[in-house]
């Protein structure tokens, strides 16, 4: 026994190592636990409070007479924005299909404005804090939009607070297809301001700035959110998929406010 | 008493790690604020303190910045841990052995994090390291030699 106490005792250090692994290992895997997730609320409403109250940027502050006016702009942009788009590629697909059959889609989404408190980049996931949560009607990946498109996806919700992680992260993907023939592919970001479409077989015909946008594939985005345009368009012979550059046109350093999408009821219903 | 001035230390640089420092960002990257302070905490205290400190930093970093609860723990544990080996380097500091010490450290913490969050992505290992681990392991480095330029009697003034 003692011959034990004192083995231990020679190797605490590791021990102490081991001990922590494990604690870190166990957190990594229980992140969806209710327990950590009502810390994680309840940091999210601290760093709300904080940021809001005690850290506010000069770009965040003093604009309270336009908010509302603009707010409301911005919300009737995105939903002509979304509706713009939505027609443009049903415009395309009834080109492809020879106009067999003439649909419109009604937009019936309904959003939430969020005002941005503050933008993260520089973490391990690239994020903003917005001033809207759970009490609001926010929910876990409502997607985030505004006209000039997708800004990303509600990762996490407090009270009053959401965490919205961005479209450019390195853990963010996307179902989209390039409008002009339908290919679709994976949308994820690598770096800078640029992302990467992937899965896209070397035999499809994609050029340099063609629209890109969801493709409905997915239960968090409906089909038609505007992403970006293609950059670059490169065959590789070395994969069997092409190597295609999308840019968002979307200042993501400019985020102020944003459009949580709270309600796609209505999408994809032909007309009677 | 020793402890609260850590703590006190800790939440300072903390709440400067998350507002003014971004300002100093470079194309995202910021320096590891809480890795230096994790780092020069390992090269006065033993090995055992260092590395409950990084687990205990590693959670507080975690849940303030959203991350995946437990993927810094894990980085700053094994870093506090490691940190210990290099307390030679009190009998004598100079800007080179600080620098190459801490970043040896960044880039084993920058590492074990981009290896966690690369599991089930097609990004080559190769590629983590040079663009993502050792330009923020190289701008932390540069921040400590500087932090440890300004405040080198208060870091080290019970060591000598």
């Amino acid at each position: 026994m003692r011959y034990y106490s004192q083995y231990l005792y020679d190797f605490k250090e590791f021990i102490v190592l081991f001990i922590c692994i494990f604690i870190s290992l166990i957190l990594i895997f229980s992140n969806d636990d209710t327990n950590i997730n009502a810390i994680k609320i309840a940091a999210i409403n601290a760093k709300g409070f904080l940021v809001e109250n005690y850290l506010i940027t000069p770009e965040f502050s003093n604009k309270a007479k336009m908010k509302k006016q603009i707010q409301f702009l911005r919300t009737q942009n995105t939903s002509l924005a979304l509706e713009n788009s939505r027609m443009r590629n049903a415009i395309v697909e009834n080109k492809r299909l020879r106009s067999l059959i003439f649909f419109i889609r009604e937009s019936k989404f309904d959003f939430k404005v969020g005002k941005v408190i503050g933008i993260d980049r520089t973490g391990f996931m690239n994020q903003l804090l917005l001033d809207i949560g759970m009490k609001q009607g926010i929910e876990r990946e409502m997607p985030v939009v505004l006209p000039e498109g997708l800004v990303g996806k509600i990762y996490e919700t407090a009270d009053d607070y959401a965490v919205c992680q961005l479209l450019l992260d390195k853990n963010f993907r996307v179902s989209v297809k390039v409008v002009r023939n339908s290919v679709k592919g994976i949308l994820t970001w690598e770096n800078g301001d640029t992302m990467l479409l992937t899965q896209v077989p070397n035999r499809a015909r994609i050029e340099v700035g063609d629209s890109v946008m969801t493709s409905g594939f997915s239960r968090i985005f409906p089909e038609g959110i505007f992403v970006g345009k293609v950059l670059e368009a490169n065959d590789s012979k070395r994969s069997i998929f092409m190597k295609i550059t999308v840019k968002p046109e979307l200042n993501f350093s400019r985020l102020e406010e944003v459009l949580i999408l709270t309600n796609q009821d209505g999408k994809n219903q032909f007309p009677e | 008493m020793k402890y609260i001035k850590y703590i006190l230390l800790y939440l300072f640089i903390f709440s400067i790690e998350n507002s003014i420092i971004k300002l100093i960002s470079i194309n995202g990257i910021v320096p590891d604020l809480s890795l230096i302070f994790l780092i020069f905490f390992g090269f006065k205290e033993s090995q055992v303190k260092s590395t409950i400190t990084g687990l205990i930093i590693g959670l507080f970093v975690d849940i303030f910045n959203f991350n995946l609860v437990g993927l810094t723990s894990l980085a700053k544990s094994v870093t506090g841990f490691l940190s210990s080996y290099f307390q030679q380097i009190k009998k004598n500091v100079t800007p080179s052995r600080i620098a190459l010490s801490v970043l040896v450290l960044s880039l084993i913490h920058n590492i074990i994090i981009q290896i966690i969050l690369s599991i089930g992505t097609d990004t080559g290992i190769l590629k983590l390291i040079v663009y993502k681990s050792v330009p923020g392991a190289v701008y932390t480095t540069i921040f400590a030699v500087i932090i440890n330029f300004l405040f080198f009697r208060l870091i080290w003034s019970r060591q000598k």
